[in-house]
């Protein structure tokens, strides 16, 4: 038993399988068009802090829109997500590295991507669901409660490990008012922060 | 229906080019006299300002309130208190950031970005920066305001501001908008209220 779970990935680990009843996991959190979600954000790369606003918002479905502005208001980054394509609006000169633009284009595919194909699923004690989903060689983990049936989680992972972490906490109507993205692999996390915007 | 449509939006586009008039040569000078005369005689300047940024995907413009102040010769606060803490302080060439409680410094002298920031947030408080030679400047008049529009002349600025705009109140010759458009048309207006002139500003408040 122990062997023939020894290779997973720590997040399912040894956990018992169960037949999945449901095809597609649905991301709650930036699904309404009619809302702008807009977030303060603290961004820490290595031993540097950057502040700024996060602004998300969905077009339609599968289009998203996410640009990261400075407290001023000067555009970092502009991004889109339409169905499968990715298109770079702007992005700052100084930032303007492929190494950079893949790591924020997987976070926010991660973040924002609200129609995901389930896999497999797992059951963690009886507090937690655990629906995972395969995207671009990795795996998505969709952490819920199976009480509230609340999205607390989204684990990204390689076949043996996590990587990705998005923690959702304080979630009012749909929105998750905090938002931890924190990388396993490199000192990178994003901190989220909603700001009422009307 | 789309003929009319069309002598409307004709009919508004007219009226906006015809209530911005250019300044003559005369009016310039006058303006900008006032303008220097006005900044030469002012030692303090303390402001409230709504910020707004305009992003064409939103419904609402996000909207952040916030003050400064500004003492001579080079000392400036600019800080945002909702929904957001966030403040900057640009004093002897150095920029001291807080940011929700955590500090840190920039040392501006080293810093172009940084520089140009500093002289353009200072001048466009006090209204004058006639004469920055990093952009062509062109002069207009409304019924009530003179606004003066900034295009930047270095292409690597270009590539995120292309119009930066100063609008005057005629009576006072004071800045009462700033706004600034990107190349996508998404903006960044600020609009100054209850401005004071020469009132008491304490050295502390521009401490970090």
């Amino acid at each position: 038993m122990f062997l023939l779970f020894s290779c997973g990935v720590p997040t399912i680990k040894g956990l018992p399988e169960y037949n999945v009843n449901l095809s597609q996991f649905i991301n709650p959190y930036f699904a309404n068009v009619n809302t702008d979600y807009v977030y303060k954000a603290k961004l820490n790369v290595y031993d540097k802090v950057f502040g700024g606003i996060l602004i998300i918002k969905k077009l339609k479905e599968n289009n998203h829109r996410i640009v990261f502005t400075t407290n001023f208001g000067n555009k970092i980054f502009d991004f889109e997500f339409i169905e499968n394509d990715f298109k770079t609006h702007f992005i700052m000169e100084e930032i303007n590295r492929k190494i950079i633009i893949n790591i924020l284009k997987r976070d926010f595919q991660i973040l924002t991507q609200e129609n995901n194909n389930v896999n497999r699923a797992f059951k963690k004690g009886s507090q937690f669901d655990i629906y995972q989903t395969k995207i671009n060689h990795r795996f998505n983990h969709y952490v819920v409660d199976s009480q509230t049936k609340e999205l607390i989680k989204i684990i990204n992972s390689t076949q043996s490990k996590e990587k990705i972490i998005i923690t959702f906490d304080n979630v009012q109507n749909s929105i998750a008012e905090n938002i931890q993205i924190q990388h396993k692999n490199i000192p990178i996390n994003i901190d989220l922060t909603f700001l009422n915007n009307h | 229906m789309r003929n009319v449509l069309t002598v409307i939006l004709l009919f508004l586009s007219t009226n906006v080019s015809l209530s911005q008039e250019l300044l003559s040569q005369n009016e310039i000078k006058t303006f900008k006299e006032n303008v220097i005369r006005q900044d030469a005689q002012t030692k303090t300047i303390v402001s409230d300002f709504i910020q707004y940024k305009h992003l064409s995907f939103l419904n609402n413009d996000i909207e952040t309130f916030g003050n400064l102040a500004f003492k001579a010769p080079n000392s400036v606060k600019w800080e945002y208190t909702s929904p957001y803490k966030y403040s900057v302080i640009f004093k002897e060439d150095k920029l001291f950031i807080n940011d929700g409680g955590d500090k840190s410094k920039i040392d501006i002298g080293s810093n172009k970005m940084f520089k140009s920031l500093n002289d353009m947030i200072t001048n466009s408080l006090k209204g004058n920066m006639f004469n920055n030679n990093d952009f062509e400047v062109s002069y207009y008049k409304t019924q009530e305001n003179f606004i003066v529009k900034f295009v930047p002349k270095d292409k690597g600025m270009l590539k995120f501001i292309a119009l930066f705009e100063l609008i005057f109140d005629k009576k006072s010759n004071d800045v009462i908008e700033v706004k600034m458009i990107e190349p996508s048309k998404d903006y960044t207006k600020i609009i100054f209220h209850n401005k004071i002139r020469n009132t008491n500003v304490n050295n502390e408040v521009f401490d970090n």
